[in-house]
């Protein structure tokens, strides 16, 4: 069974002045299994953040389903959706979106302490995973005193702390120079191997070489997909270049 | 073309700020229009000749007038630069913007100075127009505390204007002075980033910790120990330095060590309301702990001054009738026996001093009732211990200072307070004395000869004061059985003080019931008829006969008292006013602030119910925190403002708490309503 189903996902945006209505999603249908890593692509606009935010129970489609776990969290009550998010997604942002007024161990805590968790139980998971992420000397100090690199592997941290089903990173090497990126996408590789179920939107040719798949959403729908299979990630860079260009052509055919 | 497009543009930004300027601009004006209405007040021509030749409320209002004029001027001046600086912070964005788009900072300043006309035009020219309007009200209301006929007609004062508006062209000139200086000094791309600086965590000061308890602490102490009202007008400035200094270290530095504190204690601090709550708190503090220490002082001074003056102005009917028990009051001072110096001495008759008054009064047409009389006497002494007194003032064993003892007879006692108290010869009864006899050693002062003791047994002990004095010195009140008592206490204390003895006094009160015009009359016409000599035949020797009216008393009193609470009420006003504002514009500039870090904790799995909920918590903190502390200094302060009040001859301790409970209630209601106003404006930018 698929740990994600997607299924004729729509939505349509209305603005708020003379009602003009914008589609954002056609219909969109996928499924990731578990254990997989795929990564999104598509261009300013084609409606990857939207899908997303769906994804992330942030917003709402217009129709559709997405089935995680066969449960539809297009279904979920609003007062639920916070515990829900926190306790089967993770996330990891372009901007971090670290908290300055905590330290990178209370960052990391965050989703468990607002889950309830006793401190025992907190301690019990940190430590290992700290590790594991190579941030644990970086524990007692601040977001402002480590570097772009550094947060966004507390950052993932935090989205790993909570054991989630899926993690959802958007756009997660936008903000990082090319050796940060290097080291980033080499965790995210580490973690997928553990058996992690990873979820990226990029635009970055080089981060989405490193999933085993590679979705390209146009016009608000999946347009096209190609899988990593045995090829090595230098292969899988040439292959998305190739299809990122073909669809740049075809982009021009349509106009 | 060109011309028009600075005051567009001027006209615009502070439209597109309004959320900023609509409060500034009011509050400028409520500032103006009060410093008007009170220099209207002190110049008002038309209530200086409804009373002429005679000294009344209205000269204690004019010479308040003036000096609140100051103080609220000199708190406006802070106020207004206060809400400047954080204006000009919330608009560095825009100014950087107009910058970079290609405006010269010379073009900017045109715009900024601009922006100060619209805003003088708004803020003084609606003031003085508000405080013509409020005038005549304010001088209504006044009329009426003061117990003073309401004069007629409406009156502009020309000179009020021009002064108020002079001041604060003078103080707008001044923020824009110092506008301009900041966008000269600064770069345009650090306009553009504005306050986004990344904020340290606070450190532990200790030494500010320390300084904080203790002076705290010492202004405290001193406001508790402080036994008479002299002592609290010495005191009184540096108790309030103290707890001011320390409502500074408190708030910057003991509220970061106690939440440091907090976060240590993991089982604490690791749960979702405390785990925000505690971090947040940390920061805001941080920020705004001066802003708050402000607030908290602020809140103080209006509360102390509410309810020291309602207490005084409540009490005067009070105290008034204390002083002047009768219509006309006679004090004759006298000596029970013949001293040094003076030949023919012969005794007072009280009886034919009262029998020639109330002739007098009836011969001239007016019909005497409720004719009580009483004597009384006062000395000071030293005080060795708690019931234990000794006339030699400044010797060593006379440790607990000067105590003023005043003697008064039961007859006295039961025609001032209506009670009888059934003392059998040598007991009294006692006010300001604990256990159970009181104790007075007779020794010559300053030469040491010891002339034995005098020991009374105490029948009673008096809650309250029945020969109540302004407290200069610690006071202690006995009450004696007859005159044989008091006269041999008289007597006794004559042998001690060869150089400076006290004189007995003979009261009587009397109600004549006339108007208050007639009584002035009657008292001119006293004062007539004692020019012949023969008018006291008969009473004996005493040494001087005052007539006192407790009309006159009444005007005087209610002149200083209703001069005070209009006083405390109108600063009242203008502090309060300044307080909302910091409430509203800390409010806006918090909520921008946590407006980024509640999204980001909602991303995280944040539900908004849960976001609301320790919103609400940490802004409730902030915001009552400073009143919460005020009410404690309140609480502290309690025992100096009712030493203070004696000096009035308020020494009502009910009265002053229920008054002083009343305005910290009130208080907090006006608090609580500012703030569920303001925190709407709150939410709305937090959730946007």
């Amino acid at each position: 069974m698929p740990i994600l189903q997607v299924s004729d996902l729509k939505k349509i945006y209305t603005t708020r002045f003379g009602g003009q209505q914008v589609q954002a999603l056609t219909s969109v249908n996928f499924a990731v299994e578990p254990g997989e890593y795929v990564a999104i692509m598509g261009e300013s606009g084609s409606g990857k953040t939207t899908l997303l935010n769906i994804l992330a129970a942030l917003d709402k489609p217009t129709s559709g389903q997405v089935l995680l776990d066969g449960k539809n969290i297009v279904a979920i009550k609003e007062k639920d959706i916070a515990a829900f998010r926190r306790d089967h997604l993770g996330f990891v942002f372009q901007d971090f979106n670290l908290l300055d007024t905590f330290s990178i161990q209370d960052n990391i805590l965050l989703p468990l302490v607002l889950a309830g968790k006793t401190y025992k139980e907190m301690e019990k998971r940190l430590l290992p995973l700290a590790r594991r992420l190579g941030i644990d000397a970086l524990l007692k100090k601040y977001p402002y005193e480590v570097s772009g690199g550094q947060k966004q592997r507390v950052a993932v941290a935090r989205a790993l702390i909570t054991g989630p089903r899926i993690v959802l990173a958007d756009e997660p090497t936008g903000a990082l120079d090319s050796k940060a990126t290097d080291s980033l996408l080499n965790l995210f590789d580490q973690i997928n191997g553990e058996g992690q179920t990873i979820l990226m939107v990029t635009h970055s040719t080089k981060a989405a070489s490193h999933a085993k798949r590679v979705m390209f959403i146009r016009d608000g729908e999946v347009f096209h997909q190609i899988y990593k299979g045995v090829s090595s990630t230098e292969e899988m860079y040439q292959k998305i270049s190739d299809t990122l260009t073909l669809l740049a052509a075809g982009g021009e055919e349509d106009a | 073309m060109r011309s028009s497009l600075y005051p567009r543009l001027a006209m615009q930004s502070i439209r597109n700020n309004r959320r900023f300027y609509i409060p500034y601009i009011l509050a400028l004006l409520g500032d103006v229009a009060a410093i008007y209405i009170m220099s209207a007040l002190c110049r008002d021509p038309g209530v200086k000749n409804m009373t002429p030749g005679r000294p009344n409320g209205y000269m204690y209002v004019s010479v308040f007038m003036s000096i609140g004029q100051v103080i609220a001027f000199l708190f406006s001046a802070i106020f207004v630069l206060y809400i400047n600086g954080f204006l000009m912070k919330q608009r560095k964005k825009e100014l950087g913007l107009y910058n970079i788009l290609g405006m010269g900072k010379g073009h900017i300043a045109v715009v900024l100075t601009i922006e100060t006309v619209y805003i003088s035009v708004l803020g003084i020219g609606g003031g003085i127009v508000t405080g013509l309007i409020f005038h005549k009200l304010v001088s209504l209301i006044l009329h009426q505390m003061l117990g003073m006929p309401v004069p007629l007609g409406f009156y502009i004062s020309w000179d009020g204007m021009a002064w108020t508006a002079a001041l604060f062209l003078f103080l707008l000139g001044v923020t824009l002075l110092v506008n301009l200086n900041k966008v000269r000094v600064s770069k345009p791309i650090e306009l553009l980033r504005g306050g986004n600086v990344g904020e340290r965590e606070p450190k532990t000061k200790w030494f500010m910790t320390l300084l904080g308890i203790v002076t705290l602490g010492a202004g405290y102490y001193i406001a508790v120990t402080t036994r008479t009202g002299v002592d609290a007008i010495v005191t009184y400035f540096l108790a309030v330095g103290l707890v001011i200094i320390g409502t500074y270290c408190l708030f910057t530095a003991v509220s970061i060590f106690i939440l440091k504190a907090l976060r240590k204690n993991k089982k604490f601090y690791y749960q979702t309301g405390h785990f925000i709550g505690v971090s947040g708190m940390l920061y805001r503090m941080k920020q705004n702990a001066v802003g708050l220490a402000n607030i908290c002082i602020l809140c103080t001074m209006v509360m102390v001054m509410l309810s020291g003056t309602l207490s005084l102005y409540l009490g005067t009917a009070n105290a008034v009738h204390e002083q002047y028990p009768g219509d006309v009051n006679i004090s004759v001072s006298y000596f029970p026996q013949p001293v040094a110096g003076e030949e023919d001495w012969r005794p007072f008759d009280p009886d034919a001093m009262l029998a020639a008054q109330t002739g007098f009064i009836e011969s001239q047409g007016f019909h005497v009732e409720n004719v009580r009389t009483s004597c009384r006497m006062g000395f000071g002494a030293g005080k060795v211990s708690d019931g234990v007194y000794t006339t030699d003032r400044f010797n060593d064993t006379a440790k607990g200072g000067i105590v003023m003892i005043t003697v008064i007879t039961e007859a006295n006692y039961t025609a001032t307070t209506g009670e009888t108290l059934g003392l059998a010869p040598g007991e009294v009864a006692a006010y300001g004395v604990r256990g159970d006899t009181l104790t007075i050693r007779w020794t010559v002062d300053a030469v040491g000869t010891e002339l034995g003791e005098s020991s009374f047994p105490i029948a009673k002990h008096l809650s309250r004061n029945p020969a109540f004095d302004p407290q200069i010195t610690e006071l202690v009140t006995i009450v004696v059985p007859d005159d044989a008592a008091i006269n041999d206490i008289w007597a006794k204390q004559a042998e001690v003080y060869p150089d400076d003895y006290s004189s007995m006094r003979w009261l009587s009160y009397l109600d004549v019931n006339a108007a208050e015009e007639e009584l002035e009359e009657l008292q001119t016409r006293y004062y007539d008829a004692i020019e012949d000599g023969s008018f006291y035949e008969g009473t004996g020797s005493w040494k001087r006969c005052i007539w006192n009216l407790r009309s006159e008393g009444e005007a005087d009193a209610y002149g200083l008292a209703g001069g005070f609470l209009f006083l405390g009420l109108f600063l009242g006003f203008i502090f309060l006013l300044a307080t909302v504002l910091m409430i509203y514009y800390k409010q806006i500039s918090e909520g921008y602030e946590d407006k980024d870090r509640f999204e980001i904790m909602q991303k995280v799995g944040l539900s908004r119910g849960e976001v609301k909920r320790s919103i609400h918590s940490q802004i409730l903190m902030v915001f009552f925190l400073p009143i919460v502390v005020a009410s404690i200094h309140i609480a502290f302060d309690f025992n100096m403002v009712e030493k203070l009040l004696t000096l009035f001859y308020i020494h009502n301790t009910t009265l002053t708490a229920l008054c002083t409970l009343g305005t910290v209630l009130v208080f907090f209601i006006a608090y609580g309503i500012v703030y569920a106003m303001t925190a709407r404006t709150y939410y709305k930018i937090v959730e946007r």
